[in-house]
């Protein structure tokens, strides 16, 4: 994200205003388009103290919005390193968007929800943190879950942008992989 | 006649770039200062709007005790107004030495020459060593380039000189973020140039540290801004001022209002707090407890006061 206020010609250390967000958006989606599918990018913000709510809306928010559309495939996106006073910006904008659900955030102190995630997905989030991935009939198994709610919960996480997804081929067929951005 | 209100300013401000320069008027009305702006601001506002239109005011500054930048914020966008509506250039009196350097010092006579003077000569002017500022002076921002590009790195770079011992990283990031949203809402929705000025202030007392942040514009206010889009809300322009405070915004539902709510935030912490003025109407957020005023002399455009407790 430094090499973006380069871009930008912004210098300093700030990603303000909602016409540098509106710069700085292809620049972002262009980044994502250019990511292997199934695969996941990460903005890495060390560097970058203050991130405004304008300049947010128009990049982040927004690319959030179109990979839960579905216009980058199956390619994800993480968040690293925000500085506190960004972590905040994030989260202040999620709680007027509660449809959008969160961000996932890497932080040197681990992972953090930046947003609303529904409360029957933690336990999901939880075990794919301590395993890094599962596949449906895994978390089936784990959580004493029918085959088609363990299916549905790994689904949502999936399209709220905080899983990738592969299919691996198994002796039964095919089965589906979820994997914790960020783990 | 005297003035009924500084309403339809903005009209005005259109015509006062080709405007031919003030000058000056064979009839003076002259009323004192308040010895303090914020604490007097209703008063002195009244005593403004009692300005004949074919006079000049004269603003007698000999009870002034002492200039914040909210003060010095609210002097200069009234003054401002007050110029465009009675084609007369405000001329300031009495001003102590002190005052008059500080004024100086900020930059508010050369920002608002046009519309403000003084006779007195300033003798001898603090220095400014860019390198270790307690303030930033008056700034106009009228594009966002202004902001990101000068404003919030300026404000990051003074910030930033006045150690760990007054603000940690986080505090200086606090600082940074509630100007950038301040000063975008005054450009956004005011349509007419904002300005900005901060001011670090150190009670050896208390042993606390205060950063004041006051931004300013004349635009079309808060409640004109929300209306365009929601129509009627509300009943005064204090509502409409909670509605902002709310996230309601002129950009209409999910495109905008957050940076309010940002600044909420940032101020809840004890100790801090934030005031926004417009029209007739003012809300001040101590924490989450409101103090809410409606029925105050108009104020043409928007003026928002952040004092934010550092965090040391």
């Amino acid at each position: 994200m430094s090499d973006l206020l380069q871009r930008l010609e912004m210098g300093g250390v700030d990603l303000v205003t909602r016409e540098y967000g509106q710069q700085a958006y292809p620049l972002l989606a262009q980044a994502l388009r250019q990511t292997p599918a199934d695969a996941y990018l990460v903005f890495d913000f060390a560097g970058v103290r203050t991130v405004d709510t304008a300049f947010t809306r128009e990049t982040f928010v927004r690319l959030l919005s179109e990979v839960i559309d579905g216009q980058f495939g199956g390619v994800r996106f993480l968040l690293a390193n925000l500085s506190a006073n960004a972590l905040e910006t994030f989260e202040i904008l999620m709680e007027r968007r509660k449809n959008l659900g969160f961000f996932l955030v890497l932080q040197p102190t681990g992972l953090y929800i930046a947003g609303h995630m529904e409360p029957n997905l933690h336990e999901v989030y939880a075990l794919l943190k301590e395993h890094k991935e599962v596949s449906v009939r895994d978390l089936a198994e784990k959580l004493h879950l029918e085959i088609n709610t363990a299916s549905t919960r790994l689904k949502k996480l999936y399209d709220a942008n905080a899983t990738t997804r592969r299919e691996e081929i198994i002796e039964r067929g095919r089965q589906h992989i979820y994997r914790l951005l960020g783990v | 006649m005297a003035l009924c209100s500084l309403e339809s300013c903005c009209s005005l401000l259109e015509r006062a770039d080709h405007a031919e320069a003030f000058g000056e008027a064979r009839l003076k009305y002259t009323i004192q200062a308040p010895s303090s702006f914020s604490a007097c601001e209703t008063e002195f506002l009244r005593q403004l709007l009692q300005t004949p239109l074919d006079a000049q005011l004269v603003i007698d500054m000999g009870p002034v005790t002492y200039l914040k930048p909210q003060d010095i914020m609210l002097l200069f966008l009234t003054t401002r107004g007050l110029a465009l509506k009675t084609g007369y250039r405000v001329e300031l009196i009495n001003l102590f030495e002190d005052h008059l350097k500080y004024l100086e010092r900020m930059d508010f006579f050369t920002l608002a020459a046009e519309w403000v003077f003084t006779r007195q000569p300033c003798v001898e002017r603090w220095q400014r060593n860019p390198d270790s500022l307690s303030c930033q002076a008056i700034m106009q921002v009228k594009m966002p380039d202004d902001i990101a590009l000068h404003a919030a790195p300026r404000v990051r770079a003074i910030a930033e000189t006045w150690g760990e011992q007054t603000l940690t990283p986080d505090g200086v990031d606090a600082v940074v973020a509630v100007v950038a949203e301040l000063c975008a809402n005054a450009i956004e929705h005011g349509k007419q140039p904002g300005y900005v000025m901060i001011q670090r202030y150190q009670s050896r007392f208390a042993g606390t540290v205060d950063i004041h942040i006051a931004v300013g514009d004349m635009g079309q206010g808060i409640r004109q801004s929300l209306m365009r889009v929601y129509g009627s809300i509300g009943a005064t322009d204090a509502d409409y001022i909670t509605y902002a405070l709310n996230g309601k915004s002129a950009r209409g539902e999910g495109n905008g209002g957050d940076g309010l709510r940002r600044v909420r935030r940032i101020t809840r912490p004890t100790g801090s707090w934030l005031r926004l003025r417009s029209g007739t109407g003012s809300v001040r957020l101590d924490g989450e407890r409101a103090s809410i005023e409606t029925n105050q002399p108009f104020l043409v455009g928007t003026q928002a006061i952040v004092v934010l407790r550092a965090d040391t």
